[in-house]
């Protein structure tokens, strides 16, 4: 047994995690009500007749505005925080090193990383605990979207990615934020090109590959698929051309969006624990790789099912929840299973791989790689307003306007 | 004075906020300080707790100045001729 000695009380965890939810669903709805003041007939028509102390007002509210509307996803990610343990505690209890009875843990399971807090919670405790909903909600009316923007960055030299397990060796090089377009000129002489999309960065910092952007993701189109097809324009990928996308959650839900989007021919799509069960990928031929010990692909709530056009690949038999980051982690989870024969000879993987000798055993030439960004984020009508206000009362004002005495 | 009294409903409304914003994160600070928590993720937590009823407390001193000066503004209004 490894790992510090952790003495929590679940019922405490659990209680926090929903009070904390409550919290931030009550300081949104006080962030909106606050805002709907600066623009308040009242207050506007009296900006001319009491201009200094309008400013004053509005000055004073603005940043507690913005204070109020930030304040709900600080509480949020406390309380996910808080409710994961508590799910992770749930699930330990049942297969994890628990002392019996004792309400005390041994061998801490918390390698989980942050990244996917705010998504395991639901896998957690989804059907237990009606705050979970709340805090899924509150993210994503909370987490604000860019339109999406990238920029070029150097790219290593591109080498012949002929198998899987070559493709996501490849996504795992990728920094936060990359994504990776490369043309391949099949024997047929047409140009196709290979997308390679990775996973979320774990934090909850206001750039794509969040835990809130993943939410959004997992809604359909987002800043983040925009972004990646903004690159692909970027990296001169025509219109209607043929694509092959492989993805490391986020990575693969953005893959499925991209191919549900229409715009390219989308033939190939192969996702590395990414919860898919409910996206359609148009006519594309759709890989998943589920370890099952990884949480992530269960985040959606359902099962991915093979059909015609979608094949699993289903492995690991280690359902520890001290291993899920483990074994969601490319590296660690996926890159040694893609080296087995088990892999190779999986008849699933096999149908799946009929057809992309085109982009596997085509010529690759330079590959681009670019940075995905948010982009700037749109600001709320009345924080805009009330800071026009501010400035046109300040204009007016005697006192430190333009002309204001002694100055 | 229609918009003096207007914006003396603000005021208050504005202030009422202020106060339950300060209730509520005192609340929610305190009770995740009661939380034993013994893992570094836990006490990142309980931090972030803290830091954030420190914005909350300022978001709140705001609202109260803008109550403040809003009473203020109506007061001017009410000796405007």
């Amino acid at each position: 047994m490894t790992g510090p000695r952790v003495e929590i009380d679940v019922a405490a965890v659990t209680a926090l995690a929903a009070e904390l939810a409550a919290a931030a669903a009550e300081l949104a709805r006080i962030a909106a009500a606050t805002q709907l003041v600066a623009v308040h007939p009242a207050v506007m028509a009296a900006a001319p007749r009491a201009p200094v102390r309008v400013a004053r007002a509005l000055a004073h509210l603005e940043p507690a505005v913005r204070g109020l509307a930030a304040l709900p996803l600080g509480y949020t990610a406390l309380s996910t925080d808080a409710a994961r343990q508590a799910a992770e505690l749930a699930a330990a209890e049942a297969s994890d090193a628990v002392l019996a009875g004792a309400g005390v843990l041994v061998g801490a399971p918390w390698g989980i990383a942050d990244a996917t807090a705010g998504a395991l919670v639901s896998a957690g405790l989804r059907s237990a605990d009606p705050a979970v909903l709340l805090v899924r909600g509150v993210l994503d009316a909370w987490i604000p979207e860019g339109p999406g923007v990238v920029r070029e960055v150097p790219a290593p030299a591109g080498t012949q990615l002929a198998t899987i397990d070559d493709l996501y060796r490849r996504v795992g090089g990728l920094r936060p934020g990359e994504v990776e377009v490369t043309p391949v000129r099949g024997a047929d002489g047409t140009v196709r090109y290979l997308v390679l999309l990775r996973g979320m960065e774990p934090s909850l910092n206001p750039t794509l590959n969040t835990p809130g952007q993943a939410v959004k993701s997992s809604r359909g189109a987002d800043a983040h698929t925009r972004a990646v097809a903004a690159a692909m324009r970027r990296a001169g990928v025509p219109p209607g051309a043929e694509l092959m996308l492989a993805g490391h959650s986020q990575g693969g839900i953005t893959a499925m969006n991209l191919a549900a989007a229409g715009g390219y021919r989308v033939t190939h799509v192969v996702t590395a624990g990414s919860p898919i069960a409910n996206k359609r990928a148009g006519r594309a031929r759709v890989l998943a790789l589920e370890h099952q010990g990884d949480l992530v692909p269960d985040l959606d709530g359902a099962e991915e099912t093979a059909n015609r056009w979608l094949a699993v690949h289903r492995f690991g038999g280690d359902r520890r929840i001290s291993r899920v980051a483990a074994h969601h982690g490319l590296r660690t989870g996926y890159l040694p299973e893609l080296a087995t024969p088990g892999f190779a000879a999986d008849p699933g993987v096999r149908g799946w791989l009929e057809g992309t000798a085109p982009y596997l055993a085509g010529q690759p030439g330079p590959p681009r790689r670019f940075r995905l960004d948010s982009g700037p984020y749109p600001e709320p009508d009345a924080v805009r307003i009330a800071r026009d206000l501010v400035a046109g009362s300040r204009r007016r004002d005697p006192l430190t306007g333009p002309g204001a005495a002694g100055a | 004075m229609l918009s003096a009294d207007a914006l003396r409903g603000l005021a208050r409304r504005l202030a009422r906020t202020a106060d339950r914003v300060t209730a509520l994160t005192e609340q929610r600070a305190r009770r995740a300080a009661e939380v034993t928590w013994e893992c570094p993720r836990g006490r990142r937590a309980v931090r972030r707790s803290g830091e954030l009823a420190g914005a909350a407390r300022a978001d709140a001193d705001q609202l109260r100045a803008a109550a403040h000066e809003l009473g203020r503004a109506a007061h001017d209004l009410d000796h405007t001729p």
